[in-house]
């Protein structure tokens, strides 16, 4: 799956936990964005949008690795190598 | 010793959400009282309970970071922060602080957890949806969640927790926050009960019986507390708020004073001399209200108003025996006395702090809540004390010293006097 295409499901799933400022600010945003400083997300968002990106494309995130996950390079880093290995595991 | 006043009063009650609202609805004796089919549907003896109609959670949305907003669903925590930011606003205290406030805390207490929420967690557990569940459910569900909420939106650096008393709850959370500040163990706290809107915690009361089943098609007139014809409660839900603080603290920032809160006292009847589980012990009433009076320092004869727990079961007439041998007045002698149940219900855990509120608004402005649904009284309570103690309409007469009282299963009691403030 492309990276933009990601980039784009990830940004509409953290709009809603986003003050109206931070929203604004979505475009603006690199794969250094941090999400803790730069962004109104807390550690407790960050683990409820995770919940969604598991539910949206049937991978898993381990426990251990969500706490990195502080930028927004991060997180697509992490969804992109988890959809590969789905790819990979997938019969056929 | 310091004294103690209070500064600021929220609400969120079946017959109306915010100071202004609950006021007129106390004051003219609007009943908030409501048919509910989903009730009919569950069969339920008792379809009618009071919800708090046209409350508006959106204001919320200000005061959360958004991913808390968006998974906010227990009711306890929504009435608890609503009742809370008006009472916090009204006390004229600031808001968005970014520092702690080490000399101010929270006593919030509630009965039971918002069993609707639960029974969502579970529902997407037996359907084994555990990892969608999210991450926002445990400080909704968990006792103090609410107490929770509100240090966090207030930065309190004291205290804060919660209590928990079943029906004593609310008044006893204010007389918590009394001595602490007596004590001189925190400037200011927030004091409060809830009690969320969930058929299942009104299911297992119409279990027991105990809730009127008369009245299906007639809701306002339900809740018949000290009435001839009275046959059992009717279920309530809601929250109150109420901030107290130290005299000087109050003093210095210039407040606005409700009242000062002369004494509290909370006991229990140890389950025995007729008390049980759900029965209060005569005994274990009378010496909560006899040792309030007596740590206020002043004789019950000064006594304008008794605010009672009297909710229109079996037991209204022993509670007012007890206030009677305990005020040792009776007759004609005895003061006014009114619950606010016979327009709210028992709204359980908040019955307490929504009571001691519409005792304060009723003392400041002078005026008496008309018991509503008592035409004809008991007989038994008129061997007691005179028909004129019990007013049934609007009335207009000079409150200076009010005593609030809540008996709760588990025989627990929690009594406070609020007096007007004078320097």
């Amino acid at each position: 799956m492309e990276r933009a295409a990601i980039l784009a499901d990830l940004k509409s799933m953290m709009r809603e936990y986003m003050s109206a400022e931070d929203q604004s600010k979505l475009d603006a945003m690199t794969d250094d964005t941090n999400l803790f400083n730069e962004l109104s997300i807390d550690s407790i968002d960050l683990v409820d949008i995770v919940i969604q990106v598991e539910n949206r494309y049937g991978i898993e995130i381990k426990n251990e690795a969500i706490s990195g996950l502080n930028t927004l390079g991060k997180c697509l880093d992490a969804i992109q190598a988890r959809l590969a290995e789905k790819e990979k595991n997938s019969p056929g | 010793m310091n004294r103690v006043v209070l500064t600021g009063l929220g609400v969120v009650a079946p017959n109306g959400v915010g100071l202004d609202q609950f006021s007129k609805a106390v004051q003219y004796g609007k009943s908030g009282l409501r048919f509910f089919q989903y009730l009919k549907d569950a069969n339920m003896g008792c379809c009618v309970a009071g919800v708090p109609e046209n409350f508006d959670e959106k204001i919320l949305a200000d005061y959360l970071s958004p991913g808390a907003y968006k998974a906010l669903r227990s009711t306890t925590v929504k009435y608890s922060l609503c009742a809370t930011i008006e009472a916090w606003l009204n006390a004229g205290l600031s808001l968005h602080s970014n520092n702690v406030d080490k000399d101010t805390g929270c006593i919030f207490g509630s009965g039971v957890c918002d069993v609707d929420h639960m029974q969502h967690a579970i529902g997407m557990y037996d359907r084994g949806d555990v990892q969608k569940l999210g991450t926002r459910q445990i400080e909704q569900l968990m006792t103090s969640g609410p107490a929770s909420y509100i240090g966090g939106l207030f930065g309190l650096g004291n205290q804060v927790s919660a209590n928990s008393s079943a029906c004593s709850t609310g008044t006893e959370a204010v007389v918590m926050a009394f001595e602490k500040i007596r004590k001189g163990q925190a400037q200011r706290m927030v004091a409060g009960s809830c009690e969320a809107s969930s058929q299942y915690i009104w299911a297992v009361f119409d279990a027991m019986r105990v809730l009127d089943r008369n009245h299906n098609d007639d809701p306002s007139s339900a809740s018949r507390p000290m009435s001839i014809d009275s046959a059992g409660f009717i279920p309530g839900s809601g929250a109150g708020a109420l901030i107290l603080e130290n005299l000087e603290a109050a003093q210095k920032r210039n407040a606005f004073i409700y009242a000062e809160v002369l004494s509290g006292f909370v006991n229990s009847g140890g389950q025995r001399a007729g008390g049980s589980m759900t029965a209060p012990s005569g005994p274990g009433v009378q010496s909560c209200i006899e040792t309030a009076i007596d740590q206020a320092g002043i004789d019950s004869t000064e006594i304008d108003l008794v605010s009672a727990h009297l909710t229109g079961t079996g037991a209204d007439r022993m509670e007012i025996a007890n206030w009677a041998a305990a005020l040792k007045r009776s007759g004609a002698n005895f003061p006014y006395i009114n619950t606010l149940k016979s327009l709210t219900g028992h709204c359980i855990s908040a019955t307490g702090s929504i009571e001691c509120v519409a005792a304060i608004l009723q003392m400041q402005n002078n005026f008496l809540q008309p018991n509503k649904n008592c035409e004809m009284i008991q007989p038994a309570i008129l061997d007691i004390i005179d028909e004129k103690c019990i007013v049934r309409k609007p009335t207009d007469v000079t409150i200076d010293t009010v005593i609030k009282a809540n008996f709760g299963f588990g025989d627990v009691n929690s009594c406070v006097i609020f007096r007007k403030y004078k320097e």
